[in-house]
């Protein structure tokens, strides 16, 4: 067991440069920003046109005089207290907005990552059982169409469809479990579709293994081997990707929060572009970076379960 | 299916480059009388919400999207070359450097900071073009340095090197050159991607901008209306998708001739 | 065992051939064999990379791909196995047929504890199941000399020495108590001592179980060590069947002279030439391209015949 805290504690030592580097971009990214934070905090409830006085003493109040590694350090001090600043708009506190809109995305994210995992690990293994065949070419030409759709044009043509003409489904919102079978189907199909395709060649390969023929000379029946033998090998290669497609998810969560009305953080960070509203867009990079890289841990932790080398600290290859 | 995929692009090529001289209208020449009108002898597929011609739209509506994706993952390729060439070639501090650098853009939601990116700069092809080269070149880098690493280790890279050629000698006439193959198919697979991306961003309003002709904006444009019109939202979305779809097939077929390990399941003997 | 062919056969292999058909036409692999494997019998089938004894032991174990065509007969106990429909097949292998298969590095499941692979068999074979299975699973390793059987059960394979991994294979071979078990190649890439444990291995594996055996192998020392009889094969076909005792003192055919001669024993005289690739085989004997001996006669091809002493030879200089 120990071997996995140290596994796991290697994964952290490498998560955190990442986390550093995303909150450095994320500071940047305020830097950048058009606008004077000085003259947003003084136009607050929309009062006079601040003199320039007023506005020099905001700018050393907020420290915006510093040099920027300064401001950079006081600004992650911040953040680290959960303090991600106000927002222009509403003048409410970013972090309470992202964090009540997290678990909308969440939820969304992990429906899609679920079923992303289900029909393309399945789909990809049997193109890869019955490879050759008419199964294999018609699944082969499916995932890559699926590749090829824009996701906001799938989306609105799911609508269309269950929505509009067949109307089993609701086209939008947020709260029922139906409301988010479209959204979450749309988000996960262009990682099913890849899952697809990677599986069916993940499985190719641990099926002309030599383990396989030993399981085959015992006798055991053609499913067995497949769920039994197959599978568990082919998750190690396949939960790695899973993990660095999260990003994709995560980042395509942004549209169909749009479409779908889902009051998720990506929708809230299009309205913050929209608005101008910076404190809200580096927040928003901020949550993202992090669930991504906690994903990725989490990923970790779930390969060393199924990789028994490394629970039981052999080391890889 | 190569043959077909490259007929299918050269078309789309070719519509793109001469839409201003075949397309029936100004794609932008509004009518707001004829507005949202069926197939007809004069627009053959109708007009759009303000009366635009859909099918003088559609023509013109590959040109900004593709051009971006190329010019963008081409400018990508390009700083991945360079840092990934760097990277594998040289080694030592400098690769130790570059490759933090690139674990740190790859441990990132690349669509995220994209759209953070762009969104902070200010909607617009351009500051698409600058979001999409900062969060895309990790990747490349490490396909580039993986590769050189292997161009390295070949002989003719040591021989000429004994006979005292400068590293930028050796760079730039033996391995880049060698590197062509595989940049081409990363090229082919990621510029579909990159259409689909810039498509997402102009369809949010982050990307191209109206009134530009272009698939994106006008299946944005057309959502309030795909009830009653649903043609208009769905023949700019096939656009994209054919065109997707032919570049993919064409970079699955590359791949497969450059890495046969995808396809060769070995003889059971 | 004094003849060449069994007195009391388990297995009767008759006029099997085995083809793969490819672009370039059907290639042969193994073709037109006929051996038989008595009860209680070690059988070895010696030969080169390429000259179709492992597709001959796939065949028995009915595993080859579904594109090979298969010709001629299989009989064990009577039963033709090439006609079994695929639940029967499925109860043949393990159950009736064990096998040991080759490459112990990679022949176990790397993410199964050793004793769910081995109990994998004992289940589905012999009607027991739970903590019975259990035991069944340890006494196995315990037969085949492993030490702490209970702990080793619960091991990886990446946790084992590679002479440990081919135990648990015979283990796993010999699970289902066949009435044959096949061992392909079980010395290939071992060193001395390991292959020095495997010969012992195998050899009381097969004791114990009363099972006959066909041991698959290019190493002529495990087929002297370990087989009653010993057949040769080349570019698919046998081309000698002997006592093991005769054919290592006495070899008949040309090629298994010459292949004898190649040992560290015999000085190292190396063979002239190749083996014939699946797509070059040549018309006639196929030995023939690199024979010392070779006539017009040569290029007919020749049957098996059984000799004084009890051989059997595939070639000229034994004809009539």
């Amino acid at each position: 067991m120990g071997a996995i805290a140290a596994h796991i504690g290697g994964r952290l030592a490498t998560a955190l440069p990442v986390l550093i580097g995303a909150t450095l971009i994320a500071f940047l990214l305020g830097v950048i920003a058009p606008g004077d934070p000085a003259r947003e905090a003084l136009s607050q409830g929309g009062g006079l046109e601040p003199s320039i006085e007023q506005l020099a003493a905001m700018r050393e109040q907020l420290g915006l005089d510093a040099p920027l590694p300064v401001q950079y350090a006081a600004w992650l001090g911040r953040v680290v207290q959960g303090d991600f600043g106000q927002s222009y708009i509403t003048r409410q506190p970013v972090a309470e907005e992202l964090l009540r809109r997290l678990p909308v995305t969440l939820q969304l994210a992990t429906w899609a990552v679920f079923i992303a995992a289900f029909f393309g690990i399945g789909g990809g293994m049997v193109m890869g059982y019955f490879h050759g065949g008419a199964i294999d070419h018609a699944g082969r030409v499916f995932s890559l169409a699926l590749l090829s759709i824009p996701g906001f044009w799938l989306a609105i043509l799911l609508i269309l469809v269950f929505a509009e003409i067949l109307q089993v489904l609701p086209t939008s919102g947020y709260g029922t479990w139906q409301q988010m079978i479209l959204p979450a189907v749309v988000l996960s199909s262009s990682t099913a579709a890849m899952l697809m395709r990677l599986s069916r060649a993940v499985m190719l390969e641990v099926m002309s293994q030599p383990y396989i023929i030993t399981a085959r000379a015992k006798g055991l029946s053609e499913p067995v081997i497949v769920v039994r033998h197959a599978l568990r090998n082919m998750l190690i290669p396949l939960v790695t990707v899973i993990g660095n497609h999260a990003g994709e998810i995560f980042g395509g969560a942004i549209v169909v929060e749009v479409i779908f009305a889902l009051p998720g953080l990506g929708r809230l960070a299009v309205s913050g572009i929209f608005q101008r509203d910076y404190p809200v867009i580096q927040g928003y990079v901020l949550v993202a970076a992090f669930v991504y890289i906690a994903f990725n841990l989490l990923i970790d932790l779930l390969y060393t379960l199924i990789h028994p080398q490394i629970r039981f600290g052999g080391g890889i290859k | 299916m190569k043959a077909m995929a490259i007929g299918v692009l050269a078309a789309i090529a070719m519509a793109s480059l001469a839409a201003p001289w075949i397309a029936p209208f100004d794609p932008n020449a509004l009518d707001i009388a004829n507005r949202l009108a069926e197939f007809g002898p004069t627009h053959p597929l109708g007009t759009d919400h303000l009366g635009r011609d859909e099918l003088s739209r559609l023509l013109h509506g590959g040109r900004s999207t593709i051009l971006l994706a190329v010019i963008a993952t081409a400018a990508t390729l390009g700083v991945g070359i360079v840092f990934g060439a760097v990277s594998g070639y040289f080694g030592g501090k400098v690769d130790h450097a570059i490759q933090s650098l690139v674990l740190l853009f790859q441990g990132l939601p690349r669509i995220s900071f994209m759209l953070a990116i762009a969104g902070v700069m200010g909607p617009g092809p351009f500051t698409l073009f600058i979001a999409v080269v900062v969060t895309s070149w990790a990747d490349f880098a490490r396909i580039v340095r993986a590769e050189t690493l292997k161009i390295r280790e070949e002989p003719y890279i040591e021989a000429v090197r004994a006979l005292g050629a400068s590293p930028g000698y050796v760079m730039t006439f033996y391995v880049v050159p060698n590197l062509i193959g595989p940049m081409v198919v990363l090229f082919t697979v990621e510029i579909g991607r990159m259409i689909l991306a810039i498509a997402a961003l102009s369809f949010l309003g982050l990307g191209l901008q109206p009134p530009t002709a272009d698939w994106g904006i006008m299946i944005s444009d057309s959502r309030p209306y795909f009830r009653s019109a649903p043609l208009l939202m769905i023949a700019p979305g096939l656009c994209i998708a054919i065109t997707t779809f032919a570049i993919n097939l064409l970079g699955d077929s590359l791949r497969d001739r450059l890495d046969t390990r995808m396809d060769g399941h070995p003889v059971v003997l | 065992m004094s003849t060449a062919t069994a007195t009391d056969p388990l297995l009767q292999i008759r006029g099997l051939s085995v083809g793969f058909p490819t672009r370039a036409g059907t290639v042969m692999a193994v073709d037109d064999v006929n051996l038989s494997i008595g009860k209680r019998e070690t059988f070895g089938l010696i030969g080169e990379t390429g000259s179709g004894k492992s597709v001959l032991g796939m065949a028995v174990m009915r595993l080859l791909p579904n594109s090979a065509r298969i010709g001629g007969a299989i009989m064990l106990e009577g039963i033709d196995i090439l006609t079994l429909d695929p639940e029967a097949t499925r109860r043949l292998r393990g159950g009736s047929i064990g096998l040991v298969p080759q490459n112990p590095g990679s022949s176990l499941n790397p993410v199964l504890r050793v004793g769910t692979q081995i109990g994998e068999a004992v289940r589905l074979h012999r009607g027991v199941s739970g903590r019975e299975a259990g035991q069944v699973v340890h006494d196995l390793l315990d037969r085949m000399g492993l030490p702490e059987p209970e702990k080793t059960a619960r091991q990886y394979p990446f946790q084992l020495s590679g002479g440990m991994r081919q135990r648990v294979l015979t283990a796993i071979g010999i699970a289902g108590q066949p009435a044959l078990l096949i061992a392909d190649e079980p010395t290939k890439g071992l060193d001395a001592i390991i292959r020095g444990q495997v010969i012992e291995t195998l050899h009381k594996a097969a004791r114990e179980t009363k099972a006959s055996m066909l041991v698959i192998t290019h190493d002529l020392q495990v087929a002297e060590q370990l087989c009653d009889r010993v057949g040769v094969m080349y570019a698919g076909k046998i081309l000698e069947i002997q006592t093991a005792e005769r054919l290592f003192s006495a070899p008949q055919h040309p090629y298994t002279k010459a292949l004898l001669n190649a040992t560290p024993r015999k000085g190292l005289v190396p063979l002239p030439g190749t083996a014939p690739g699946l797509f070059d085989r040549p018309p006639g004997c196929v030995f023939a391209p690199r024979c010392g001996l070779v006539e017009i006669a040569c290029g007919e091809d020749q049957a098996m015949r059984g000799m004084n002493g009890g051989a059997q030879v595939r070639c000229r200089l034994h004809a009539g």
